[in-house]
């Protein structure tokens, strides 16, 4: 060690002494604490967007509604992504997707593919193998690697997410039904309950989520699952919701009269002379969007010639009030209708809103 | 003396739907090239028109409505005709015909023309 000289010792020594005393002062501070968590924003160009710990929408429907919230943030980060994008979901933390959710995120890729070309690589940690298996087996994996996708209806392995126009692989869902999940044993009443709810509920977004586009841009998405003995059938679209449109609908009056007669006094009075367009914008901020969802889902109540559009709501609810165990579910932009068989519906704000219509039944299997 | 009109072989094996935007299997058509000129003639031949739903049990209700609500709201068929001269059955499912029974019933309270 080299031999200070003397003349430099007190330099030293307050140097020294002044590095301690700063030591001790930020002994109990923490470096960084205004810059938040420290995370990785891209891997091999692409931009990382992680997957919350739970992909779940059912948690709206109690007080602690936080994995809904989670999960449309993660759907919104998702859709806020720019036009070529290259991303990158991270599932690393995922320890749960439900079957609802996981229809959402396949449409919301599948969307973000065809509408921005977006390319999406991912990575699931190895030993979550119930979640790349429910990835796999969903098509999501397909999908992300734009890989060819058919679907095969004669094989009892679980459906994929199925999507299309109208009515197109209706028939061969309620085949599948009928002969893998019912084994054959579906009478032809439940056929029937089964085909006119699933058939109006297409046919309801072929009129209702798409108000402007042409029939073939009118896209769905379907999930039909045999879970812990239920069976989820779920159909969700990109419209633009129904608390949107059903304000525009012929029977929209007759059924607010009916639902809620104070409001529907309330817009009589201000909109004496003029045309109905020019009170949806007091409409809107005086009905929920959940008690919009429950309008539509009213049975006929006037007896106007108009009153034949609006009957596909019956069948969807005929197949809950008909079947063991059953429990409809939609949400809709800021609205969320759920009705278990025989009760009447709960109707509930969504704190974040819905992106486009989800329509689900639990059915239990005997 | 009656005659007999076979949704699934006269018309289509999966009939779907109420416009002719939701396909060439529509409710609306059916009324028009099928149900309403049969049931004229039924009525110009003091006939009763049998409709046959048997070999599909998935008909929606947008296209029933269509076909058998349509007859009142856009033939102008009153439901007095229809109750004399139309007949509809469905072997396996009795919910069919009831469905058909209650939009006719609704077809027939929105219109004038009706009983």
């Amino acid at each position: 060690m080299r031999k200070l000289k003397s003349e430099n010792i007190p330099l030293r020594s307050r140097i020294a002494l002044k590095r301690f005393e700063n030591q001790v002062n930020r002994k109990t501070k923490k470096y960084g604490r205004y810059k938040g968590e420290q995370v990785q924003i891209s891997i091999f160009g692409h931009k990382i967007i992680y997957a919350p710990e739970r992909i779940c929408l059912y948690s709206a429907n109690s007080e602690n509604d936080q994995t809904y919230i989670e999960t449309m943030k993660f759907v919104s980060k998702l859709n806020s992504v720019s036009k070529s994008e290259k991303i990158f979901i991270d599932f690393k933390s995922t320890i749960r997707v439900e079957a609802a959710a996981l229809l959402m995120l396949y449409a919301t890729i599948d969307n973000l593919i065809k509408e921005k070309d977006i390319k999406f690589r991912f990575s699931v940690p190895k030993e979550n193998s119930a979640l790349k298996k429910l990835l796999k087996s969903s098509y999501i994996y397909r999908l992300m690697n734009r890989s060819q996708i058919d679907y095969d209806f004669n094989n009892r392995r679980q459906l994929p997410v199925i999507t299309g126009f109208d009515n197109q692989y209706v028939d061969h869902l309620l085949d599948y039904i009928m002969e893998f999940v019912y084994s054959d044993s579906m009478d032809p009443e439940n056929e029937h309950t089964f085909g006119d709810a699933i058939q109006e509920t297409v046919h309801n977004v072929g009129l209702h989520a798409y108000p402007d586009r042409d029939d073939r841009e009118k896209q769905w998405w379907l999930l039909c699952q045999v879970i812990d003995n239920q069976l989820y059938l779920a159909i969700y679209d990109l419209g633009v919701g129904i608390p949107k449109t059903i304000v525009k609908q012929s029977f929209f009056m007759a059924r607010l009269q009916n639902v809620y007669p104070k409001l529907y006094e309330q817009v009589m009075n201000i909109s004496r002379g003029l045309a109905l367009d020019s009170f949806i914008p007091y409409l809107v901020t005086h009905m929920t969007d959940a008690e919009a969802i429950n309008l539509s889902m009213q049975p006929d109540v006037s007896s106007r010639k108009q009153d034949k559009h609006g009957q596909g709501s019956k069948s969807i609810k005929k197949l809950v009030d008909d079947t063991d165990g059953g429990k409809l579910w939609i949400f809709s932009n800021s609205g969320l209708y759920f009705k278990p068989q025989g009760q009447e519906p709960g109707l509930k704000p969504l704190r974040k809103p819905f992106i486009g219509t989800l329509v689900q039944w639990n059915i239990n299997l005997k | 003396m009656s005659k007999v009109l076979n949704i699934v072989k006269d018309f289509s094996p999966r009939p779907y739907g109420r416009y002719p935007s939701d396909g060439d299997y529509c409710g609306e058509i059916f009324r028009k090239t099928l149900l309403a000129p049969m049931l004229k003639s039924a009525l110009q031949n003091n006939e009763t028109l049998i409709v046959n739903l048997d070999g599909y049990n998935r008909y929606g209700r947008s296209f029933l409505d269509e076909a058998f609500g349509g007859l009142i709201r856009e033939e102008g068929f009153t439901i007095e005709q229809l109750r004399n001269h139309l007949c509809y059955k469905h072997s396996l499912v009795k919910s069919i015909p009831m469905l058909i029974d209650e939009r006719i019933e609704a077809a027939a309270k929105s219109t004038s023309g009706g009983a």
